[in-house]
């Protein structure tokens, strides 16, 4: 990481750190945990043992069982979760794990680790909830599932979100986003604030049809060539690539 | 407490499924029987095992996995009593299946 950060994320709210491949999320985040070494102060309001990680790349005993693994991630948080308890059944019932439950974990599939390990954090996680780039990697139902989770936290004021991802899809839902680029801060602030301050372009394309010759806004003239211009949202890719183009805010 | 014997639980389970372990203390048996060995050097072959198989277990097999998740939630020392548990327990059954094993084997 080159430059500074400094952000402050409360309750109820959802932070996202979005970047392409190698702009360093995964590092600004271990570094927040304290997982990594840096340099500079992070000061939680909250107890360490109240956070919840899902790594990258899923952190998974191969030998234990599915109902193994989230019982023994909650014991290391002080969390007392039984077998026989109904909160452990309705944690892996909301992943779809549940008729996995005595299954070792090296014998799940891969999307099946990745639900496994957001299982364990959503399990911990009583005040922060911090995710390195796997909602990318559910599936539909279970991305609709840990959405609808967070929002019903989040609404309720008892979870933050951090979420460092490569998709704009994702980084739509955040309440804040937190744009990197090989390693540098590009800009932090809402998606809608970023969408006016990024200034991004209509993009211009030849139609194909009718009905998108129906979408049409403008039409401008360069060079005695028309383009055609369609009036869009910008997505948070469009903001982010006009910000790489001109190395950040204003 | 309950967390505490848990976490026991887990080591004792990431020790005892280990293949890794069973193959140490069948090569250890079977140096003990064919050189035969003091019992005090069994002691030590077993604890040997044990410690090597609960690494091995805990904090290779599973990558970051638990030393990760222990600085996270502040659990170094449970972790590092459990694991200490863990050996004790281990090495004593240890010692002694070893030890019946080649009294039967007399």
């Amino acid at each position: 990481m080159r430059g500074e950060v400094s952000l402050t994320l409360r309750r109820g709210e959802r932070l996202c750190l979005y970047g392409y491949s190698g702009a360093g999320k995964t590092v600004l985040l271990r570094a927040l945990l304290g997982l990594r070494p840096r340099r500079g102060e992070v000061v939680w309001h909250i107890l360490p043992a109240s956070v919840g990680y899902a790594a990258q790349h899923p952190r998974l005993f191969p030998r234990a069982t599915v109902i193994q693994q989230v019982i023994w991630c909650a014991a290391l948080h002080a969390i007392p979760l039984s077998v026989h308890g109904s909160r452990i059944h309705e944690l892996l019932e909301q992943w779809g794990l549940q008729t996995h439950r005595r299954r070792q974990v090296r014998h799940l599939s891969a999307g099946e680790q990745v639900r496994l390990e957001l299982c364990c954090a959503m399990a911990v996680a009583s005040q922060l909830l911090v995710v390195d780039g796997l909602l990318e990697q559910l599936d539909e139902r279970s991305r609709a599932r840990f959405w609808e989770e967070v929002d019903a936290r989040c609404a309720r004021r008892e979870l933050a979100l951090l979420y460092a991802t490569h998709s704009a899809r994702e980084a739509e839902l955040a309440d804040q986003v937190l744009m990197l680029h090989e390693g540098r801060v590009l800009a932090l602030d809402t998606p809608e604030h970023l969408r006016t301050d990024a200034e991004v372009e209509p993009i211009r394309l030849e139609p194909t049809s009718g009905s998108e010759q129906a979408r049409l806004q403008a039409v401008w003239q360069q060079d005695g060539e028309t383009h055609l211009i369609i009036q869009r949202t910008p997505t948070m890719e469009d903001v982010l690539q006009a910000l790489i183009r001109r190395g950040g805010l204003r | 407490m309950r967390a505490l014997l848990r976490l026991w639980a887990m080591c004792v389970w990431l020790t005892v499924s280990s293949p890794l372990y069973w193959v140490l203390v069948a090569l250890a048996v079977w140096l003990l029987w064919r050189y035969s060995l003091s019992p005090w050097t069994w002691a030590v072959t077993g604890g040997g095992t044990v410690a090597l198989t609960l690494l091995a277990s805990a904090f290779l097999e599973s990558g970051r996995s638990l030393r990760e998740r222990a600085r996270l939630a502040q659990a170094n020392l449970a972790v590092l009593s459990a694991l200490g548990a863990t050996f004790l327990c281990l090495w004593l059954v240890t010692c002694l299946l070893g030890l019946s094993l080649l009294e039967i084997g007399k």
